[in-house]
């Protein structure tokens, strides 16, 4: 996959028993002793051209937003690309570290949504991550939003086996609580049926759909996810294991 | 929901909103913050609040009502150029804004003593964690979020979990204290005291249940965070005394030196460089004087394109002599000009001398003597009378350890002024620099290396100890280019400042080329040794932006003004 900073030196993983892999910052490389992981596995199938602008938009709104949080330094983000296959457009990095600039211009619509494997890889990366922290001691827990315009039609993997990782991620035990939103990015009638069919087959905690995919509701999306982002931050330096939830 | 203030409504422009969370929204309007709540509140209990006089806290003020008088809010001082003390729960945070460990501890301290400030006034604050703490603009802590502080008849409204005493039912000053305690265990080690790993207890609760902190050895932290020995003394002892034990007093009063908390600014990331000589072998120390320039190494002394003799120290005179000095294989002190060679007469046994001034001192047997050279006489003077064997000297200043009790001579020509420092009490010195009253320590105890900062002047004395150092990579010289100003190298940070107490501003430059050096005190510049060739340091270039420093207000809960898009997102 593609990095977003091919330069920084980070720890890179395969996940097990698929085809894509993950990349994160090397444990030394890191400032905190507890973190929020977030990862955002975001729709470029060719129909996202369409609003491709304002989700790009969206992207680095819910950055530059969540870097003014206090807690801005105990949360990483991963974002990942989906269309047929997956690209890696940056491991999970330290806001601090990040630029909302960067982040127009970083989608390439076209082909086809592979949901199911970019769900799956969004959990799984997070998982494999938070446990390897979790095991040299940081306190961690996580975040996953899935945005996509469609229903899955490229996947090697199902919604059974989404369902299968959050449940393993939360199984564990070492990953403090694991929060994931699903986000219909304007779909309406049978596509946010099947979506909201896959959310709940998935086991995704919420099921956001955005009827109208424009740049009001995606720097609405922005807000809530990023306000999601610091809550789910906090409930962390808390001592909460439950993650918090909010209204979009 | 509109509010009122004295039964006018007040409107809040756009540009006012400051910050929202799950019960109140906060705006600011000039140096007052309104705080409005989302759904009537107690108003007694904020009345009683508002009666309360505890310098450091945003007490509510003033009362804001809705259409039907309930009461929906307060107004509080709005805090200018603040940070959120959870920031310094980041290593890069405090790195790069110059929070280093002896500036942490300062502020665990100043949050002791607010949090008795608060007891001395009847109440609790109870939810006493980093998010509720912000800096002010000189780094002092701040109590925000005020509004559930307990008083009698009004119990508190929120706890966090990560800081509820499992041993305590109810809450009293002992529950405060054992909350300040993990907080202050967070800012000191950034990490939450019952976190990290222990090979039987999973989790925060079995592990506070169990008073097992990251004190206890079995407990294995993140690689990011110190040792929790580097914390030093009385502190350790009570933090352990609280989380790992039943102990739940205040903590005790430091008998130790004031600290020194710097108001670093960033001021350059490169130093411009300008060779000006180079010896054929590599370079300790260099001297300017007259256009004429001295290299000084171990393996001799560069002078004037000659090569000489190695030297124990070499000085110059008023005069613009330069004049080295040598120990013989007799103990006996030998002087010669450079780079003539013309021995200077003098008799006395020396067990180790430096430079001093325009002269030298000289350790011989039980005396610190500083030899004054003028018109090619040597004038010996009496500066002190030591233990021989428990004295080590320095440039600018001897270390006296004596049984255990450390005193520091801080030597000027014709002046020896002695200093008890109870902080380095049982350290060895491993390296120790003096400069107009400033001095430069790195000391090992238990395994542990520490670098202690000091100034004095007129009987004062204060301390900037960083702990855990990774070696005695220090430099501290006098600023030619100020009469009060010095110099301190650290690896590739050059941090300039004034020698005196009291004086916070302290100017940094990181420049990678920095740590492959040493600096020295040229004249009107500052040099720098890199191998074998001595450079002019040249002011660095702009200076990067400082976001903490910045201008601004922030809110009850930490946040920065943001843009118009971002304070939606709140």
């Amino acid at each position: 996959m593609p990095r977003f900073d091919p330069g920084t030196p980070m720890l890179s993983r395969r996940l097990a028993g698929t085809t894509y892999g993950y990349s994160g910052t090397r444990l030394d490389d890191l400032s905190c002793s507890e973190y929020t992981l977030v990862a955002v596995a975001a729709d470029q199938s060719g129909s996202v051209g369409a609003f491709q602008t304002d989700l790009e938009a969206c992207l680095g709104e819910i950055v530059r937003a969540c870097q003014q949080h206090p807690r801005a330094e105990h949360v990483m983000l991963r974002l990942t690309a989906f269309d047929g296959s997956l690209h890696e457009l940056h491991g999970f990095k330290p806001l601090p570290t990040l630029d909302a600039k960067d982040y127009a211009g970083i989608l390439h619509t076209g082909g086809a949504t592979a949901l199911h494997d970019a769900a799956l890889n969004a959990i799984g990366a997070l998982r494999s991550y938070g446990e390897t922290l979790a095991d040299q001691g940081f306190a961690v827990n996580g975040l996953v939003f899935v945005l996509t315009d469609g229903d899955d039609n490229a996947s090697a993997g199902s919604a059974r086996e989404v369902a299968d990782q959050v449940r393993a991620a939360l199984g564990s035990e070492r990953i403090e609580g694991l929060h994931t939103v699903l986000v219909g990015v304007g779909t309406q009638g049978a596509t946010a049926k099947a979506l909201m069919r896959f959310s709940a087959e998935a086991g995704f905690d919420d099921f956001i759909p955005i009827d109208q995919a424009n740049a009001g509701s995606l720097q609405r999306l922005a807000r809530f996810a990023s306000r999601s982002i610091g809550l789910q931050s906090t409930a962390l330096g808390a001592g909460g294991s439950a993650s918090l939830s909010l209204t979009f | 929901m509109p509010a009122h203030l004295n039964g006018q409504p007040l409107h809040f422009p756009p540009d006012s909103f400051v910050a929202a969370g799950g019960e109140a929204t906060v705006y600011g309007l000039g140096d007052i913050a309104y705080k409005v709540f989302h759904q009537p509140v107690d108003g007694a209990r904020l009345r009683a609040l508002a009666a309360l006089s505890v310098p450091g806290a945003l007490l509510p003020r003033r009362l804001l009502t809705d259409d039907a008088g309930a009461v929906i809010g307060h107004t509080m001082a709005l805090l200018p150029d603040a940070t959120p003390l959870a920031r310094l729960l980041s290593r890069r945070f405090c790195r790069d804004h110059g929070f280093d460990g002896a500036a942490r501890l300062r502020i665990v301290s100043a949050l002791a003593d607010l949090v008795r400030r608060v007891h001395l006034a009847g109440a609790l604050v109870v939810d006493l964690h980093e998010g509720n703490i912000l800096l002010d603009a000189t780094f002092h802590p701040v109590l925000v979020d005020t509004s559930s502080w307990q008083l009698p008849g009004h119990p508190a409204t929120a706890l966090q979990d990560a800081i509820r005493d499992r041993h305590a039912t109810g809450f009293h000053q002992g529950t405060d204290w054992f909350a300040f305690a993990v907080t202050a265990a967070q800012l000191l080690l950034g990490v939450h005291p019952y976190r990290g790993t222990h090979p039987t207890l999973k989790g925060l609760d079995e592990r506070m249940q169990a008073r097992v902190s990251v004190f206890d050895p079995a407990v294995r932290l993140p690689p990011v965070c110190p040792s929790p020995r580097v914390v030093p003394e009385p502190w350790r002892g009570w933090l352990v005394s609280v989380l790992d034990g039943a102990h739940r007093g205040p903590p005790p009063a430091t008998q130790q030196l004031p600290v020194w908390l710097p108001a670093s600014r960033p001021v350059g990331t490169r130093m411009g460089l300008t060779r000006l000589a180079e010896a054929p072998f590599p370079v300790a120390t260099a001297l300017e004087h007259g256009g004429r320039t001295v290299l000084i190494g171990a393996s001799g002394i560069w002078c004037d394109e000659r090569r000489l003799d190695p030297a124990r120290a070499v000085t110059v005179t008023e005069d613009g002599t330069v004049v080295a000095a040598r120990i013989q294989a007799d103990g006996r002190l030998a002087l010669a000009t450079v780079p003539e060679g013309r021995p200077l007469q003098v008799s006395l046994l020396a067990d180790d001398v430096r430079p001093l001034g325009t002269g030298f001192v000289v350790r011989s047997g039980p005396r610190l003597v500083e030899l004054g050279i003028r018109h090619g006489l040597v004038l010996p003077r009496l500066l002190a009378t030591v233990l021989p064997h428990a004295t080590q000297l320095h440039d600018g200043l001897a270390v006296q350890d004596l049984a255990g009790a450390c005193h520091l001579l801080l030597l000027s020509p014709g002046r020896c002024d002695a200093r008890r420092v109870p902080d380095l009490d049982g350290w060895l010195v491993q390296h120790a620099q003096a400069a107009r009253g400033a001095v430069a320590i790195v000391a090992r105890k238990d395994g542990c290396t520490d670098r202690f900062l000091l100034r004095t002047a007129q009987g004062r004395m204060e301390l900037r100890r960083t702990p855990d150092v990774d070696a005695a990579d220090v430099d501290l010289v006098p600023l030619p280019t100020h009469p009060d100003g010095v110099a301190l190298r650290v690896g590739a940070r050059l941090e300039l400042f004034r020698a005196r107490p009291g004086h916070p501003d302290l100017r940094t430059v990181e420049d990678p080329i920095l740590a492959r050096g040493h600096l020295v005190a040229l004249d009107g510049a500052l040099g720098l040794l890199v191998g074998s060739q001595l450079s002019r340091l040249r002011p660095p270039a702009a200076p990067p932006p400082t976001p903490a420093r910045a201008g601004g207000r922030r809110d009850a809960a930490g946040r920065r003004p943001q843009s118009r898009t971002a304070r939606r997102t709140t």
